[in-house]
């Protein structure tokens, strides 16, 4: 075990799994970056938030594609490469940034195996950072994967901590279905203990982060420390929670919830996406199809406002969902509220 | 340079919110000019120079080497070398950093402050409570096997001594550590795994029922239902479902709340381990009725009416003063004794009964005991009290007399010795100069704790309570 | 083309203007009050002023991501963009946007553009408004060399020219895109590209005023003259990283040192004009100093301004809702 930083523990996963496996390659701008700069340093940003430092000097301009700005093509590399037998890891520098391209993620890469008679692999990664929390303004901080886990073919993972990251990058580049792989810009720094070597986390199987009986508190990306911090503050007065990581939202541990709120009749999703068609509703709307007997007060949803992430501090603090407002949901959920 | 200039954290990129301290080129008493290097600041992404903006002399390095701060913390000063050194100071105890952090805001914390009380500590089971045969517990005894440990196999799960020869020789039942280790390893879904731990079941050689083959929660408890050791509680119930006759239909149980469960621990503990004795007498009210009307009606328009409940509290204080016998704590191991009495009075409020503190009961006048009772009953019932509200009450006064009740016996709040149980008012006959006539009374009960109060002083505290309502003057002088 | 005295101070003053905003951004950036991105346009500054004198109060531009300058250069009030650069509920986003999304619809501005080679399309949608209104009024997208390679780009030129609008592409070549080299990020080159859909270049040096000036004089004219689409190619260098705090490790260490002593834009035009006689160091020397003036007032306010509250974060999204 050695404690890393989120950055850390996936570019230690892509280093690993490039290493065992000739035919994971990378691409997207600036991977390496320095290309035709006058520095004469052809890796020189290591990816803008570092995850895919070292590896062009390591594996060659052949494996670690620098790519021009265009991110359409760059997911049809990724697409057409896995088609041809390659694995892929594909970075999109910002989630945001789907939009550019998004045809060829929901079009193309997610149905290939249904149309094509179930005969296509498509073992593409395509990383992207996502997320509020440092003023990059509204279209470079959306937390979109409730738009993408909504389409069928695309499994979607939303680590937390650094050995989930790991773990579930190194699961993800071998997987044979297309990954959309959102990494949580704020949790980059984040440090953890990460398991050395070979360590895979599946998919579909969210981690239960603390036990409890009266909530089941249902959590992702960066509202797993913050709910933490919740629960943590709750537990000291007497009201214990099972806090529910989902890691991946597609596939989807929707057992996980039934479970635990078959044992505490009360739950509350907290969700950093917009409140419309977002996984706090999906979760929320499983609980009333399918666990409507266990609920004894309402579903509580903690998302972000309905709006698009501003630019100021003073209103992104009070956008993103806070430990303060998740203390306060599961406190109205207690009360029945 | 005749001014000072602060040398902040700086921000670098998006990301970065705090910075280590690596290096410092320029020493205190130095000067340079624009554009040297002043010092190198470390993230987990890069490691950089501040350069100087402008030339001249560094006064004060304000982080160490090796330090880590926020963006925009204060690292540095420059100055001119004629600005004196108090100055200097000046500037840097007024500065007032960015705060550039990316933490959201807690605005929205809720208004609701904790209030269920501490709970407290649970003491471990000692092995006589465990039910088991004389045998087993011999068995134990020689063996050295703690009986709390061992899983029982007779009727009602009463240790034999079969069970504790298997637990002797590492049998059965694993560890609680040990089951929760092996458990982690099984495809079990989280929750399965939490509720196999928490009832001691193994997973491993489980068939799971679930997606992938992966152990449910169903699974674990149907086997938990199998090994008797839990059962299934009935549904969440939809409204009342009463068939005209056969036998009352069951309601869902209602699992304790977190507040319930402590008030549950809390009132258990003491019912079982503090040996209660109970004392009543009858006090004698008309007296004390009229003054209250004559406060009351002389109070004005906007002022707190003082209830019946208010004399009781400043009668309370005034006998525990009196009697400080009474006003003390109560541990295994001794009793603490309180130079005033601070009264905890039971509230009942939706989710159960809390006990806000008031203080210093004896030495406050009714008005003031009047305003005080009724903010603290007003801030339970909203939930607004604070930790400090329920703190560190030495003597409680629980009163359902609103209620039509006659008398009651309450339990004890512990660490507190005693706890006094107040009834209704009723009219009684009375010979008074040889005549029957009619006076209030009501009935206290004084719930004690025999470990630190006798038999005759809870009998002298009531009397003392008793003499200072039937003649109140003394509670309002 | 032949400018007179009071057209060349005015082109002075804006890039001065674009020069001093961001060499102050530079400065106060790292003190940690200003969040966010901020991509500086500074070494650019020819190219915006050069394009934006040609324009009328009717024509439109669209930015990019590196957009104060062309904000600036087409008459967006400084005092507003430093406030929504802080962040503060009086700037010109009401603090929602940031530097990233500076727009000013009343000026023309149809907004800096937070994803490369988003603006594009826009501006040809724009185009279509000025060819419908028959007023002469022309449309300009600035694009950087990273943008040039996005499809979105390739579309908005072709669209451009199978519509016949009046559309004036502005390629602006800095050298890099992000932290790539544009040499590497390009195939085959700019002009033959452009030129590849039937788009007239002309072609500038992006450190000279002057030679901008004239280069967009005439491509903007053959756009309002209903000849169809333009372009305008100008090369220059941003002095600063592609965002601040990018330590730019892709660069060679006196790359910027070098082209700030030879080739700098500001010492260009001065040298022009008071080589020409127009204006004597002197007068330009106060223009900079109101300038700073100016600026300094700015970042004054702009730290002290109104903060915004959860009002502004709700309001705006919808017109009717």
């Amino acid at each position: 075990m050695a404690v890393l930083t989120m950055r850390d523990a996936l570019n230690q996963a892509l280093h690993e799994e490039m290493e065992r496996d000739p035919s994971v390659i990378v691409m997207g701008e600036d991977v390496a970056g320095g290309a035709g700069g006058s520095s004469g340093n052809v890796e020189a940003a290591g990816g803008i938030f570092g995850v895919t430092k070292g590896l062009k000097t390591k594996y060659g301009a052949d494996r670690v594609i620098d790519t021009p700005i265009s991110e359409s093509a760059i997911v049809g590399l990724a697409n057409g490469s896995a088609l041809a037998g390659m694995r892929p890891v594909a970075e999109l520098m910002f989630a945001d940034f789907v939009g550019v391209s998004l045809d060829q993620i929901f079009n193309q890469m997610a149905k290939f195996r249904y149309m094509f008679g179930g005969k296509a692999k498509v073992p593409v990664v395509l990383r992207m950072s996502m997320g509020a929390g440092m003023n990059a303004a509204a279209q470079h901080s959306q937390t979109i994967y409730p738009m993408l886990t909504m389409v069928p073919g695309l499994k979607i993972v939303i680590p937390s901590n650094p050995a989930d990251a790991k773990g579930m990058m190194k699961q993800a580049i071998r997987d044979d279905d297309p990954v959309i792989f959102f990494e949580h810009k704020a949790l980059y720094s984040r440090k953890g203990e990460v398991p050395d070597g070979e360590h895979l986390v599946p998919f579909g199987q969210a981690e239960l982060v603390r036990e409890g009986s009266d909530v089941t508190v249902v959590a992702l990306a960066r509202m797993v420390p913050f709910a933490i911090k919740a629960v943590d503050k709750l537990a000291e007065e007497g009201i214990t929670c099972d806090l529910i990581d989902l890691r991946t939202t597609s596939p989807l541990d929707e057992d996980a919830v039934l479970e635990s709120l078959s044992m505490t009749g009360r739950l509350v999703v907290v969700d950093e996406s917009n409140p419309m068609c977002s996984i706090a509703s999906e979760i929320a709307g499983i609980a009333a199809s399918k666990g409507f007997s266990s609920l004894r007060a309402p579903v509580q949803k903690v998302t972000a406002p309905h709006t698009p992430v501003p630019f100021a501090r003073e209103l992104e603090r009070m956008y993103v969902p806070s430990p303060g407002d998740i203390e306060a949901a599961i406190r109205r959920v207690m009360e029945g509220a | 340079m005749t001014e000072i200039t602060p040398i902040t954290l700086p921000k670098w990129g998006l990301e970065m919110s705090e910075g280590t301290v690596t290096n410092w080129h320029l020493a205190e008493g130095d000067t340079a000019e624009k554009g040297v290097d002043l010092v190198d600041v470390e993230t987990d992404k890069i490691v950089n120079a501040v350069e100087l903006e402008q030339g001249g002399t560094l006064r004060r390095i304000l982080v160490p080497e090796g330090e880590t701060v926020p963006v925009g913390t204060l690292i540095a000063v420059m100055a001119d070398p004629a600005i004196d050194d108090a100055a200097v100071e000046v500037f840097i105890s007024d500065f007032k950093p960015v705060d550039a952090s990316f933490d959201p805001s807690e605005d929205s914390a809720p208004e609701t402050k904790a209030q269920a009380a501490p709970e407290p500590q649970a003491a471990p089971e000692p092995a006589q409570n465990v039910k088991a045969t004389p045998l087993a517990r011999r068995a134990a005894e020689a063996g050295g096997v703690d009986l709390a440990g061992v899983k029982g196999s007779g009727r009602g799960n009463k240790v034999m001594k079969d069970d504790v020869a298997q637990a002797a020789a590492g049998g059965s039942a694993p560890s609680p550590e040990d089951l929760r280790a092996e458990n982690a390893g099984v495809h079990a879904s989280p929750i399965a795994r939490k509720f196999a731990n928490e009832t001691g079941i193994a997973l491993k050689g489980m068939t799971g029922t679930g997606r992938k083959d992966r152990i449910s929660l169903q699974d674990v408890q149907d086997a938990a239902i199998d090994a008797g050791l839990w059962s299934r509680p009935a549904p969440v119930g939809r409204g009342p479902v009463v068939a005209a006759d056969g036998p009352a239909s069951a309601g869902a149980e209602q699992p304790f709340t977190g507040m319930r469960k402590s008030i549950v621990k809390a009132l258990t503990a003491s019912k079982q381990t503090i040996p209660h004795f109970y004392t009543t007498v009858d006090i004698e009210m008309d007296a004390l009725m009229d003054l209250r009307r004559g406060i009351n009606d002389a109070g004005d328009e906007g002022a707190a009416k003082v209830s019946v409940n208010d004399f009781l509290l400043k009668a309370c204080g005034l006998a525990l003063e009196a009697h400080p016998a009474v006003n003390v704590h109560v541990t295994e191991t001794g009793v603490t004794s309180f130079d005033r009495a601070d009264i905890a009075m039971a509230v009942a409020i939706d989710a159960g009964l809390i006990t806000p503190v008031m203080r210093n009961v004896a030495n406050r006048g009714l008005r003031d005991i009047a305003a005080d009772s009724k903010d603290l009953a007003t801030r339970a019932r909203e939930r607004g009290l604070t930790a400090d509200d329920l703190k560190g009450g030495t003597f409680t006064l629980s009163n359902l007399g609103m209620f039509g009740v006659r008398t009651f016996d309450a339990i004890i709040n512990p660490p507190q010795a005693a706890i006094l149980a107040v009834g209704g008012p009723r009219r009684e006959p009375r010979e008074i100069d040889g005549e029957v006539g009619f006076v209030t009374v009501i009935s206290a009960t004084l719930s004690a704790d025999h470990r630190a109060v006798d038999g005759a002083v809870a009998a002298q505290f009531l009397a003392t309570l008793r003499t200072l309502i039937e003649t109140p003057m003394k509670l309002v002088s | 083309m032949q400018q007179s005295p009071d057209q060349i101070r005015r082109a002075y003053r804006q890039m001065r203007l674009i020069r001093e905003f961001e060499e102050r951004l530079h400065v106060e950036n790292p003190k940690g009050e200003i969040a966010g991105f901020t991509h500086l346009y500074s070494g650019q500054e020819a190219i915006a002023v050069g394009v934006c004198e040609n324009l009328r109060d009717t024509d439109y531009i669209i930015s990019t991501h590196r957009g104060h300058g062309h904000c600036l250069a087409r008459g967006c009030d400084p005092k507003g963009m430093m406030h929504e650069i802080y962040g503060r509920a009086d700037g010109l986003g009401k603090g929602r946007g940031g530097s990233m999304h500076i727009a000013d619809l009343d000026k023309g501005m149809l907004g800096a553009n937070g994803i490369v080679g988003g603006g594009q399309p826009i501006a040809v949608g724009a185009a279509v408004a000025c060819k419908a209104r028959q007023d002469g009024s022309v449309s300009v997208s600035f694009t950087g060399d990273g943008a040039s390679n996005q499809g979105t780009v390739f579309e908005a030129m072709n669209m451009a020219v199978v519509l016949k609008l009046p559309k004036v592409f502005v390629l602006e070549n800095n050298g890099y895109s992000e932290h790539t080299g544009a040499s590497y990020g390009i195939g085959g080159d700019l002009k033959t590209r452009t030129e590849g859909f039937g788009i007239p270049v002309w072609e500038a040096d992006g450190f000279d005023y002057f030679s901008v000036y004239d280069a967009a004089g005439e491509a903007i004219e053959h756009a309002r003259a209903g000849k169809g689409p333009s372009a305008i190619l100008a090369t220059a260098t941003r002095y600063f990283g592609h965002f601040e705090g990018d330590p730019q490790n892709y660069r060679a260490k006196d790359e910027v040192k070098n082209f700030r002593e030879t080739k700098d834009a500001l010492k260009r035009i001065r040298e022009k004009v008071t080589g020409a006689g127009i204006f004597t160091a002197e007068d330009l020397d106060s223009i900079d100093a109101e300038v700073l003036k100016l600026i300094d007032d700015s970042v004054g306010t702009a730290r002290n301004g109104p903060v915004p509250g959860a009002d502004i974060m709700m309001s705006d999204v919808y017109v009717d809702y």
